[in-house]
């Protein structure tokens, strides 16, 4: 009978063991909504005087799922990020939702969209575009008269 | 871009929500298998160098710092704005603290952490007699 009450006292270990498996990666604080993606990816749009650059936080997102296209009123962003368990492996928790966004600018002056480049870095999608030619700030020389 | 990164750097001091600094805690994935947990958090724009992963007490703190670069022109229109990501998570004990390992990609964090050897379940072969 001893050998048996021992058995379950290990029994009672491997359920404290599960317990803790249980209250694993328990977090002290929760992410607030600001930091996901609810409202879809987050901009900042700067002018660099010859152009503009839109920069767009996409974290996990790859350049081949992304499309950006422009038109004359506004430039358009759209790609998706799936929610994926890797291979071989159970969830825990899952707050990295999948994302399907698309976000259009309307930018404050005429580019050249077939100049623009694009690229990601550290999750982040920086597109520069070059202001129509007309819109470029000139210096004009003063000469005396 | 998936350049390994060392995981404790007890040197460096974390991120703090310095004034005009965002403070986030980002989104996180934790995923488990035999060998181990495998956390995927979200840290756009975080250089890995600027990533602090530390193990203290069962305690993983995880914290990342994003700014702006200087050179950047005359801001337009701003919804990001520079951040300090923190995130800590109770961890088991069943951890392998020494094999912890981390890697950055597209501004996604992986940190991988390996169950103690002694933990991971075992296939037990059954001879006949």
């Amino acid at each position: 009978m001893l050998a048996w009450y021992d058995a379950f006292t290990g029994f009672d270990d491997f359920e404290e063991f599960r317990r803790r498996m249980d209250r694993l990666f328990e977090e002290k604080e929760q992410p607030r909504q600001s930091a996901r993606c609810g409202r879809g990816p987050r901009a900042n749009l700067f002018d660099k005087g010859g152009s503009y650059r839109l920069e767009l936080g996409l974290p996990g997102v790859a350049l081949e799922d992304i499309e950006i296209s422009g038109s004359e009123g506004a430039l358009t962003i759209s790609g998706e990020r799936k929610a994926e368990v890797p291979e071989g492996y159970s969830a825990h928790r899952q707050e990295r939702a999948a994302l399907r966004f698309r976000r259009s600018f309307s930018l404050p002056a005429q580019v050249q969209y077939e100049e623009s480049e694009a690229q990601l870095k550290n999750g982040i999608l920086s597109i520069t575009l070059p202001k129509a030619p007309e819109l470029k700030p000139r210096s004009i020389t003063v000469r005396a008269a | 871009m998936s350049q390994a990164n060392p995981i404790v750097r007890k040197n460096n001091s974390p991120s703090q929500g310095i004034r005009g600094r965002v403070l986030a805690v980002p989104p996180a994935d934790v995923f488990e298998n035999d060998e181990g947990f495998l956390l995927r958090l979200d840290l756009p724009g975080v250089d890995p160098d600027k990533v602090d992963i530390r193990l203290d007490k069962g305690e993983l703190s995880i914290g990342g710092a994003w700014s702006q670069p200087d050179d950047e022109g005359e801001l337009v229109g701003r919804e990001y704005h520079a951040t300090d990501y923190r995130r800590r998570f109770q961890v088991p004990d069943s951890i392998d603290a020494d094999q912890i390992s981390a890697t950055l990609e597209r501004g996604v964090l992986q940190v991988l952490l390996p169950k103690s050897e002694a933990l991971k379940p075992r296939s037990i072969q059954v001879r006949a007699g």
